[in-house]
């Protein structure tokens, strides 16, 4: 009980102090008065540690049981496992605020006291936002959505988190993705900062790369997370469903990959300016978006989100962060144009940057349509929604020109691109041509695949052509030059991902069948015999195992039965993986005559996902790791432009 | 020509093209999502999504892949069929959204099923 | 009651975040970064 008084005690102060922040921060930009710039930053740091503390003292309650809390009460029980009772810090809602709210804190924090070569008043600025970012999140934590709100009578036990709940994935899936919403805000921030101050140039770019590199690499990570957790317990077969929940978790990151690309080329010719700052006010609303959708239930889900107080807030702040981002660039666009007037050809890596940014949008666009169609057709009449058929449609074409742009765009150069360039195409055009003839020599005839792969493969030769030049010329470019080289190898993962999902998706095989101990089954080529079924007993649950072989391997698909839960059974998925191919086993059910009934999928590749995914990071990783020197500008040196306020 | 001009060109074809994709894909795949009372009452052709809530007379067949059962929200109710392998947490009283076409008879034969997942916000508001 | 608690938080916050407003004027006041005047 003092937990939850000093838990709201905290909050409280944190809004305070945030608020104090956000006010005397502008003010002090505006007045460009460096005492008060210093005391809006401290109140900021300060505010950090008081969300710190609360979510100190929420972890605390949640590892003693302390079930006076609703939300301890809510989440776990004192048969939870201990992982996960400490992962019911995020599990909740209220919990989950609180950690995008320590997340943001701790990067704003960061970002600050890192600041010093930017300038007082731009810092001021970004003080100001990060500040009214985080005293809106401190806001609806204290007054609307509390975790640490009692319960008049403390009860002997929790009610403990759903079995469908209770796996690794759920522990590392939401803080990822979480945190690389709050890490976008970083970036958001001192852009529109360098815009209020009238600043031109890329200093913030440069200084919030880190930033933007760590929300990109945290939302990839959380997407695949979430792909992996998906497929291997939800068990229909898949990992990705286009649900909203999906949806809004893709957006922002589409929108942070084009940044991320267009970013540099502010930083290295000063150009597309307008499109950065654009893009990143994109991204970032997409973020304020997508949480408004997940937690506000107003768009029908197979993810049922109790339709809670805070989404008609949310809906507020996301319409005034909208009102805030076009007011700033209207009024200050005419600081934002690119100074260098000279006339780039469309055909040029800049071009290649643009169309990209154009192709993003794009599917950005197709992806919100397909997220809101049921709430704008529910409001207008007859409410419609749309399904896979319609994304992978819509989206198709679009994924497909940009792994197109994959494949030349880093042979282009930034200005005429001539004989050399073309005698470059080659390596991505052979790597193509080749593909598709083997393709189409193997009697494939689906028309993703023999789009999708060879344009795939053109991309990967693109890579592999770099990597060789560099390593056959001089091979010490390639950690000189890490930031490219590491982008390369991340493209190269990237491939590999997309080569796993278009053979998993074009290649995949069901098989329904009923089987007495004893039969086989064959599916896709695969030989799977029923062996016999057992029944375990384990702590909170029983599980009844239905085996399965295959070659020499035993797989066992499962159901598993609560009694805690009222008797809720849950299916374990058996998989067994190679680099070719998933076998996919789920017992769907037993019946009285002994036999058991299975659904087998043979899912080709899908190993190929998780393992490029990694690759990406790895590649982000290896590109910036210690990447302290600024890219060399290499169009003229240029000094802080400054407007009239 | 100034830089806007120019890439107004390639901005407006690649605009286009999203716009056509957008519409030819969802005219082609929109479905109705409708309450089962809607759909007694305004029958309609093609493939429509239903949400409701199951009722006690679950009957499973054919090793568990096939089952009928009745799906009610607010006073009407519908008979529904469908084949496939169950989502884990089906049973009566959960919420579950059918994808499918009613026939003749007023049987809904469902092609896909889904049912709402446990929120991952609450299990249940603990009630006192 | 949390109000109570918030107070004395922000007691205890306080001399951290004033500091700068608080140093005595023969402390020098750390320069703006050269420059950069914005």
């Amino acid at each position: 009980m003092i937990l939850a008084y000093l838990g709201a005690g905290a909050l409280l102060a944190g809004l305070v102090l945030g608020g104090f922040s956000a006010m005397l921060s502008f003010f002090a930009g505006w007045r460009q008065a460096p005492v008060f710039m210093q005391v809006g930053r401290r109140a900021f740091y300060a505010a950090t540690v008081m969300t710190l503390l609360a979510a100190a003292v929420l972890e605390l309650a949640l590892l003693t049981h302390d079930f006076s809390l609703v939300y301890v009460t809510e989440h776990t029980d004192l048969s939870t496992p201990l992982a996960l009772v400490a992962a019911g810090f995020y599990g909740g809602q209220e919990g989950s605020l609180l950690y995008w709210t320590l997340i943001l804190g701790l990067l704003g924090t960061a970002s600050l006291v890192a600041s010093g070569s930017l300038g007082g008043r731009v810092v001021a600025y970004a003080t100001g936002i990060l500040a009214t970012i985080l005293s809106f999140f401190l806001f609806v934590l204290a007054v609307v959505a509390s975790p640490f709100e009692l319960l008049s009578v403390t009860p002997p036990d929790g009610l403990g988190l759903n079995p469908v709940l209770r796996d690794g994935g759920m522990l590392i899936h939401p803080p990822v993705v979480l945190a690389g919403f709050a890490a976008f805000a970083v970036p958001f921030a001192f852009a529109c900062a360098a815009l209020l101050a009238g600043r031109a140039d890329a200093a913030w770019i440069r200084h919030t790369r880190r930033f933007a590199l760590l929300a990109w690499s945290l939302q990839t990570a959380g997407l695949l997370l979430g792909m992996w957790w998906a497929y291997h317990v939800l068990g229909w077969g898949g990992y990705w469903g286009w649900d909203p929940v999906e949806n809004v978790a893709l957006m922002p990151w589409l929108a942070t990959t084009a940044y991320l690309h267009s970013s540099q080329v502010q930083e290295r010719r000063g150009r597309l300016r307008t499109w950065n700052l654009g893009l990143v006010i994109l991204a970032f609303l997409l973020v304020v978006f997508g949480t408004f959708i997940v937690r506000s239930g107003v768009v029908p889900s197979v993810h049922t989100f109790a339709i809670s107080a805070i989404g008609p807030w949310f809906l507020a702040f996301l319409f005034a962060c909208l009102v805030f981002s076009v007011a700033l660039v209207a009024i200050r666009s005419g600081a934002s144009s690119d100074g260098d007037g000279r006339a780039v050809p469309v055909v040029s890596r800049e071009g290649a940057f643009v169309l990209q940014n154009l192709l993003l949008i794009g599917v950005i666009a197709v992806v919100m349509w397909g997220t809101v169609l049921p709430l704008v057709s529910g409001m207008l009449g007859a409410e419609r929604v749309v399904g896979t058929p319609y994304y992978e449609r819509a989206a198709g074409p679009l994924f497909a020109a940009l792994l197109a742009l994959l494949a030349i765009g880093p042979l282009l150069p930034w200005r005429h691109a001539g004989r050399a360039t073309v005698r470059a195409l080659r390596w991505p055009a052979a790597g193509a041509a080749i593909t598709l003839v083997v393709l189409l020599a193997l009697g494939v005839r689906s028309w993703s695949a023999l789009i999708g792969l060879p344009l795939a493969a053109g991309a990967a030769s693109t890579a592999i052509s770099e990597f060789g030049r560099a390593a056959l010329r001089k091979p010490q470019v390639l950690v000189r030059r890490r930031r490219r080289y590491g982008a390369y190898l991340a493209h190269l993962g990237l491939v590999v991902v997309v080569v796993g999902i278009a053979a998993s998706h074009v290649w995949q095989q069901e098989k329904d069948v009923t089987l007495q101990p004893g039969e086989s089954a064959a599916v896709g080529g695969y030989t799977l015999t029923y062996t016999g079924a057992e029944q375990r007993d384990l702590g909170d649950h029983t599980e009844y195992i239905a085996a399965m072989r295959f070659g020499d391997q035993t797989l066992e698909p499962s159901r598993a039965t609560y009694a805690g839960l009222g008797g809720q059974a849950l299916t374990h998925v058996a998989i067994s993986t190679t680099p070719a191919v998933d076998l996919y086993v789920v017992l769907a059910a037993t019946n009285e005559d002994g036999s058991a009934t299975f659904r087998i999928f043979v899912n080709p590749l899908v190993v190929w996902i998780w393992a490029g995914g990694a690759v990406i990071i790895l590649g982000v990783v290896l590109g910036n790791v210690g990447e302290t020197s600024p890219v060399p500008e290499l169009a003229r040196r240029r000094s802080p432009v400054t407007l009239p306020a | 020509m100034s830089t806007v001009l120019r890439w107004s060109l390639p901005a407006l074809v690649v605009a286009g093209c999203v716009g056509y994709l957008i519409y030819s894909a969802s005219g082609a795949s929109a479905e109705y999502y409708v309450t089962v009372s809607e759909l007694r009452s305004h029958p309609t052709a093609g493939d429509v999504r239903v949400a409701g809530v199951v009722q006690d007379d679950v009957r499973r067949s054919d090793g568990g892949l096939h089952v009928t059962f009745t799906e009610k929200d607010g006073t009407a109710t519908m008979p529904v069929e469908y084949a496939g392998a169950l989502p884990d947490i089906f049973k009566p009283g959960i919420t579950v959204v059918v994808e499918g076409k009613l026939d003749g008879e007023g049987v809904f034969h469902a092609r896909t099923l889904l049912a709402k997942c446990p929120s991952r916000f609450s299990t249940q508001p603990y009630t006192q | 009651m949390a109000i109570i608690v918030a107070t004395l938080l922000l007691f205890l916050a306080g001399p951290f975040v004033l500091w700068p407003l608080l140093r005595t004027p023969d402390e020098p006041i750390p320069p703006a970064t050269p420059g950069t005047s914005a």
